[in-house]
């Protein structure tokens, strides 16, 4: 074995060794890191833009009930009953997330059920005396409603 | 000794690149595993359409039906409807209609009690070659039917009052005939009045009765308004996704042996 201080080579075998572990390990766990970092931000970005995709079909779909409740309604008529299924998928980006319809602020809000979560807010309009009952669903297995209702003019999501 | 100094280098360069083989593939990976989320549902819906041609379709069966029976002809109605649920089955909807009662409208837009009092019954007319207003009920405002020129002044006004009379205004000197029948129905044909006008009702959300108008408008078109009894319709349409329920109110053609007392 080569003495470890008084050699003139410069090159130790088992330092060399040392050496070149440490710095594969070193690099490995920085790429691993800014790998789960690229993960989370794509995560982010495909949650937002999923999002205004279902946001947005649930605002047109509130905007045809209320168009087809107003020109019932205009010919003297009544709508009796509505049910207009929304299609939810249980998981966008792998992460749970939930619906809200906000009445005083009359916006349709997605939010994910992650630490860091992501929100995405749009607005719907309705044009007639119905209105839209506020309330938060959490996504699951079941199939989602809009649903009317005659007695108190509110459209539900459920 | 020979100095081995190649060996170190090597690893290294051996680790960076397996370091970037794993970025590049991240990369690529994400790009698959995310936009299978991107499928969503999309295309517009054609339930509106759908029901409107349906109310549309069935009034039209309806009017005729009347014409011919005005008990409606319920052999005819029930072959419309056993039709219609073929047509629409093909394109995936399952629909039912029911009718209720037969019923007198109020003098309102829609013939409901909530619709509009006030309204223009026709726009822009030339010539009224035939008019009928026979009023069922009354409870007690001023009900009036007028014509109203383009600076809204009337030009001939036919109201009926609380002794239950039809009071008229420059109306004999507007028609060549004018013929009250009993103290609740009246005719009128052939009027005279050169100028543009339209044809409006005041009040008409306390009065039931019917009434038809016939003759040609400004452009030489002709137009025959009428509304003599009206009857609600339910319609159910179901799809795999959407249902819907709606209560209509269809007007059926006037029948002139309505006065007959």
């Amino acid at each position: 074995m080569k003495k470890l201080v008084n050699d003139e080579n410069a090159v130790s075998v088992s330092v060399g060794y040392i050496l070149t572990f440490a710095i594969t390990a070193l690099v490995i766990v920085l790429i691993m890191g800014s790998f789960f970092m690229l993960v989370e931000q794509t995560e982010n970005r495909v949650s937002y833009d999923e999002y205004k995709v279902y946001a947005n079909l649930i605002s047109n779909q509130i905007s045809e009930m209320d168009r087809f409740i107003y020109s019932i309604e205009s010919q003297g008529g009544a709508v009796n009953s509505m049910e207009y299924e929304v299609k939810l998928p249980l998981t966008i980006a792998g992460n749970y997330y939930t619906v809200e319809l906000c009445n005083s602020s009359e916006e349709i809000i997605f939010t994910s059920q992650t630490p860091t979560s992501t929100q995405f807010r749009t607005p719907y309009s309705i044009n007639s005396n119905t209105e839209i009952a506020s309330g938060i669903i959490y996504v699951s297995h079941k199939n989602h409603y809009l649903i009317y209702d005659n007695e108190t003019k509110m459209i539900i999501l459920e | 000794m020979q100095i081995f100094d190649e060996d170190g280098q090597l690893l290294l360069a051996a680790a960076f690149s397996i370091a970037i083989l794993v970025l590049v593939s991240t990369v690529l990976l994400n790009s698959i595993i995310f936009t299978s989320n991107i499928a969503a549902e999309s295309g517009s819906d054609t339930m509106i359409y759908k029901n409107n041609n349906l109310i549309q379709a069935t009034t039209n069966a309806y009017q005729n039906a009347y014409e011919h029976d005005i008990g409606l002809n319920q052999t005819y109605l029930s072959d419309f409807e056993s039709n219609l649920k073929r047509m629409y089955a093909q394109e995936g909807y399952l629909i039912s209609t029911r009718q209720h009662d037969i019923f007198t409208p109020y003098f309102t837009e829609t013939g409901m009690p909530g619709g509009a009092g006030d309204w223009i019954v026709v726009k822009n007319v030339k010539t009224v070659k035939n008019m009928v207003f026979e009023i069922e009920s009354f409870d007690g405002t001023d009900f009036e039917v007028k014509a109203l020129d383009s600076n809204n002044n009337s030009i001939w006004s036919i109201s009926y009052s609380y002794d239950g009379s039809f009071e008229l205004d420059n109306v004999d000197e507007s028609f060549d005939n004018v013929d009250e029948i009993g103290n609740s129905t009246i005719r009128l044909s052939n009027g005279n009045d050169p100028s543009v006008h339209n044809i409006v009702i005041r009040n008409g959300s306390q009065v039931t009765g019917y009434y038809l108008i016939e003759g040609t408008l400004d452009n030489s078109v002709e137009y025959h308004e009428q509304r003599g009894k009206m009857i609600n319709v339910t319609f159910n349409i179901n799809s795999a996704r959407h249902s819907t329920s709606t209560t209509i109110p269809i007007s059926l053609p006037f029948n002139y042996s309505n006065n007959e007392a």
